[in-house]
C-alpha cells in the first residue's frame, strides 16, 4: 500500500454555506444511457390535475410537489420501449435531478443521476486545494455551483431518491398508463 | 489533476450515492465509456442484491432465515461472509457481523423472520464448507459496510478485467482509486455545520469512514452496536488500506478500541487511521 498523508495542518477560513454540484448527464445523455437502443424520444410533459396530485400522493405517499412532470416516450423505430422521466428530490439541502425509465408494463428498468448537489457549512480557503477543482486556479475567488468534492464521511441515505421512484410509479399507474 | 480529466456517473445503489470515475484517456468512444459504467454498476448491483438485510429474498436473507441448516450461498456472498468472519477472529471480536438481532430490536433493520432469533453471537457461529454457509445459533448476519466495501472491490476487479487501469469508485463515503490517479479526498463532518475537512490525496489505495455519534438520524441511519460494553469515544474515524471491505471493517474495529491501542491494531492490517472529533 503506498503511503497517504493526512492535510490536518492545512489553514482552514469558514465560508459561508458553498454549494457544490455537478451534472453528470445532460437530458439526451440520460436518455442514451437508459435506453441506448433507442433511436426516438418524443416529448410527452404531463400537466397533473389537483385531483391526480392527490391520487399519486395517495398512492404513494410521497408529495407530488409540481404540476408539471416531464416525462418522454422512447422508440426503437415503432416500438415502443417505455417512459424516459426526469425528476427532482430534495437531498440533503439542494435538489437532485435524476431520470427514471418505466417499461411500458409500469416496471422500473433504470436510473441514472443526471445533477447531484450539496451544500457545506464550511470549506477550506487554501490555494492548492482548491486548485483541484473545475475552473478553479489558484488566484481564483472560491465560486460556488463547483465540481463536488470527492467525499469520505458517514454514508448519506438515497432514500429520497428511493421515494422520488415511488412517486413516479404512483404517477405511471394515474397518468402514463394506457 | 483536474476533474475535468474524469468521466463519471452516480447511481443510487448500496442504500446510498455511488459514484463511477474514470480517467478519460481510458477510451474516447461514447459507447465503450458507456460499457465501463454498465458493467461496473452491474457489479455493484449483484453484491447489494445478494447481500442486501432488507430484501426478504437476497442470499443473505436466506441464510439467516434458516439457522442451522447448510444453506447454498453464491461465491460472492460466501466470499464476503468468510472475510467477516476472518476479520472477527483477527480483531477479538471487536467486528462483528452477527449483530443483526440488535440492528432488528433497534428497528433499524427489518424483521422478516418468524424465528426467534439472538441479539448477537461471534464468528464462531459462522460455519462455511465449498459453496454452502451454516448459522450454529439462530444470530442474524448483517454485512452492510464490508458488503459495500466488498461491491467497490469486486467492481473495480470487472473494470480492470476490461482493461481500464485508471478509476475510482466513493460508494457513500467508502473510497477506492486504481491506477494513475491522485484523488483528493475532503472528509464531511455531519454535525450543526455539516462541513467539510482535506483528509488526504489517494491513489492506488481505500478509504473508508465512519461517524461515531449517539444521534442517529433519517439521513445518517447506520448505527454501531457494541456487544463488548464498550463506549466508544464520538468522532469521525478514517480507515485507509489496500482493499475497500477491509477499511470499512476496520473503521468499526478501531472505533471500539481505546486510542492507544489502535495503532497496533491498524499495523496488524496495514492500515492507515485519522481519527478526528464530533464538532
Amino acid at each position: 500500500m503506498k503511503s497517504i498523508a493526512p492535510l490536518f495542518l492545512l489553514p482552514v477560513a469558514a465560508i459561508t454555506c458553498p454549494a457544490y454540484g455537478i451534472q453528470y448527464l445532460s437530458v439526451q445523455q440520460a436518455q442514451t444511457a437508459l435506453y441506448p437502443q433507442a433511436n426516438q424520444f418524443t416529448e410527452n410533459f404531463i400537466e397533473l390535475t389537483a385531483t391526480q396530485k392527490e391520487q399519486i400522493e395517495s398512492i404513494s405517499d410521497v408529495r407530488q410537489r409540481w404540476k408539471q412532470q416531464k416525462t418522454w416516450k422512447a422508440y426503437k423505430g415503432d416500438e415502443f420501449l417505455g417512459w424516459f422521466i426526469v425528476d427532482k428530490v430534495i437531498g440533503k439541502h439542494e435538489f437532485i435531478t435524476y431520470a427514471a425509465a418505466i417499461s411500458a408494463q409500469g416496471e422500473i428498468l433504470n436510473i441514472e443521476i443526471m445533477d447531484y448537489r450539496e451544500t457545506y457549512g464550511g470549506e477550506v480557503n487554501e490555494a492548492s486545494w482548491k486548485s483541484h477543482f473545475k475552473g478553479v486556479d489558484k488566484n481564483s475567488p472560491l465560486e460556488l455551483e463547483q465540481d463536488i468534492p470527492n467525499i469520505s464521511g458517514a454514508t448519506l441515505s438515497c432514500r429520497n431518491v428511493t421515494n422520488g421512484v415511488k412517486r413516479l410509479l404512483a404517477l405511471y399507474e394515474v397518468a402514463l398508463k394506457p | 489533476m483536474k476533474t475535468t480529466n474524469y468521466i463519471k456517473r452516480m447511481k443510487p445503489l448500496l442504500g446510498t450515492f455511488v459514484e463511477v470515475g474514470i480517467l478519460d484517456s481510458e477510451t474516447k468512444d461514447i459507447h465503450q465509456q458507456n460499457r465501463y459504467f454498465e458493467v461496473a454498476f452491474k457489479a455493484l448491483q449483484t453484491i447489494a442484491s445478494q447481500m442486501s438485510f432488507h430484501h426478504e429474498d437476497s442470499a443473505l436473507s436466506q441464510l439467516n432465515k434458516s439457522p442451522r441448516r447448510w444453506v447454498s450461498l453464491p461465491k460472492e456472498t460466501l466470499k464476503v461472509l468468510a472475510l467477516a468472519k476472518q476479520l472477527g477472529e483477527q480483531s477479538a471480536e471487536l467486528f462483528n457481523c452477527t449483530v443483526g438481532g440488535h440492528l432488528v430490536q433497534n428497528q433499524k433493520l427489518p424483521d422478516h423472520f418468524p424465528h426467534r432469533f439472538n441479539l448477537s453471537g461471534s464468528s464462531m457461529d459462522i460455519e462455511i464448507k465449498q459453496n454452502q454457509a451454516r448459522l450454529i445459533t439462530p444470530v442474524l448476519i448483517t454485512l452492510d459496510g464490508i458488503a459495500k466495501g466488498y461491491a467497490i472491490d469486486f467492481a473495480l476487479e470487472k473494470l480492470q478485467s476490461l482493461g481500464v487501469q485508471s478509476a475510482w469508485i466513493n460508494a457513500g463515503g467508502d473510497i477506492k482509486v486504481i491506477g494513475e490517479i491522485k484523488l483528493p479526498i475532503h472528509r464531511r463532518k455531519v454535525s450543526q455545520t455539516n462541513s467539510l475537512e482535506p483528509l488526504t490525496e489517494l491513489t492506488n489505495c481505500a478509504l473508508a469512514t465512519s461517524q461515531i455519534s449517539r444521534d442517529l438520524s433519517v439521513t445518517l441511519p447506520s448505527q454501531i452496536v457494541d456487544t463488548q460494553g464498550i463506549e466508544a469515544q464520538e468522532g469521525l474515524i478514517s480507515v485507509a488500506t489496500s482493499q475497500a471491505w477491509l477499511a470499512d471493517g476496520l473503521t468499526k474495529v478501531l472505533a471500539l478500541l481505546p486510542e492507544n491501542e489502535r495503532q497496533q491494531m491498524a499495523h496488524q492490517f496495514s492500515a492507515e487511521y485519522f481519527c478526528s472529533k464530533a464538532s
